[in-house]
């Protein structure tokens, strides 16, 4: 009688290790959906707004300028930022001083990407944490599915003119 | 399970003979020789004007049919690339939460871990924040994100980073931010590591090395560093 509930047990545990390891790889290697929060990503995405990420432009290198990418937070390992590519590797990148006096610009090193919400003056980017390396990044948001009144692809930025690689 | 054969399924044996209604037998495969890509198995043929041939008394003849049955080779390759899935998201989740076997190359972790030896690294450090000052890490390269780098973790989040200048006319410090760690070779004339590209954010790392299995002269749990005055969080 043990030995039944033993074998089912294990039987069910065997299961669940089983479909759970097919359902991580899925999420992991394919996409899923996520739902963002926060304001840094308006009117883009909003607060508790659903979206689909897929995942396979990461593992192919294939993200490029004005993709909203979900990447690991480069001051918080667990938790996750929801930003647009501004630049990749190489591009020059113009930073405004508050004064307007001087303009600076830098270039984004090797193996890293810069990061802007598009709500600009709230959000905590690179402008803050500087450039984030790509392997932190983690899928790319391509489709919102809530709410229902903004259903479809995502817009471009709305701050089209910080797409500058001269 | 046995299911009752209507009137409108026709057993039928090689010599001629009609047999039945009667039951049919599970252990037996059944073929609708007018549907024969549809009851492939001992389903009952919902069809009107079927013959239902018992595979086994037609022997050989039928059973080669049956092995050339396009949806038979269909049937078999998708079982195959399904426990291929299968067992490979297994494997590839032991590898990524439990740990596995790695080969680092690179003269910049000697006389720790030389060029070519084989190690253990497991991942649930990482997963469960508990990566320390001293412990060898495996993280991804913060400058080519295809390639791992294999370097020991000097100094926490808020640590104080003794800086050299070549001069030593005087020495320069830095924190390291929240969120990064410091990494460093043990080989320090011979290693690329925070002192080029700066601290490494937390999320880059993705194992920790504790055993070393291969030279076999050198099996067993790793040394300290041998540059033990590195380690100052004052």
């Amino acid at each position: 009688m043990l030995r039944g509930v033993l074998g089912k047990t294990f039987r069910l545990i065997g299961y669940t290790i089983q479909y759970g390891c097919i359902a991580h790889c899925a999420f992991e290697y394919v996409g899923g959906v996520v739902m963002c929060s926060g304001p840094s990503m308006e009117p883009t995405i909003h607060n508790s707004d659903i979206v689909f990420a897929e995942n396979l432009s990461r593992h192919f290198y294939g993200i490029q300028r004005g993709d909203i990418v979900i990447a690991k937070s480069p001051s918080d390992p667990k938790s996750n930022i929801c930003k647009r590519v501004i630049g990749l590797e190489g591009d020059k990148i113009l930073s405004n001083s508050p004064s307007g006096f001087f303009k600076s610009h830098s270039y984004v090193p090797v193996g890293h990407v810069w990061l802007e919400g598009d709500n600009l003056q709230n959000s905590t980017d690179s402008r803050y944490y500087g450039p984030v390396p790509y392997g932190l990044i983690r899928g790319r948001i391509f489709f919102k599915i809530w709410p229902l009144n903004d259903f479809g692809f995502l817009r471009d930025s709305p701050n089209g003119h910080r797409f500058s690689d001269d | 399970m046995a299911r009752r054969i209507t009137e409108k399924c026709i057993l039928r044996q090689d010599d001629g003979l009609l047999q039945g209604p009667g039951i049919l037998k599970p252990w037996i495969t059944y073929i609708c020789f007018e549907t024969c890509f549809r009851c492939f198995f001992w389903k009952p043929c919902n069809c009107l004007k079927i013959e239902c041939i018992i595979e086994k008394t037609y022997g050989q003849w039928w059973q080669s049919l049956h092995r050339t049955m396009l949806r038979g080779v269909l049937g078999k390759t998708f079982r195959l690339i399904g426990y291929t899935i299968q067992y490979g998201c297994i494997a590839h989740c032991a590898f990524e939460y439990v740990g596995g076997v790695v080969m680092c190359s690179g003269p910049s972790m000697e006389p720790t871990i030389h060029n070519s030896d084989i190690v253990f690294a497991e991942n649930l450090s990482r997963h469960f924040y508990g990566i320390q000052r001293g412990d060898i890490v495996i993280a991804k390269s913060p400058s080519d994100p295809k390639s791992n780098i294999c370097k020991r973790v000097i100094g926490l989040e808020g640590d104080k980073i003794l800086s050299n200048s070549p001069s030593g006319f005087f020495k320069s410090h830095s924190y390291v931010p929240v969120g990064h760690v410091w990494l460093e070779g043990d080989n320090l004339q011979n290693s690329t590591d925070s002192r080029y590209y700066g601290p490494v954010p937390y999320g880059l790392i993705r194992g920790r090395i504790f055993f070393k299995i291969w030279p076999l002269n050198d099996f067993g749990f790793l040394r300290d560093s041998p540059n033990g005055h590195r380690f100052s969080d004052d």
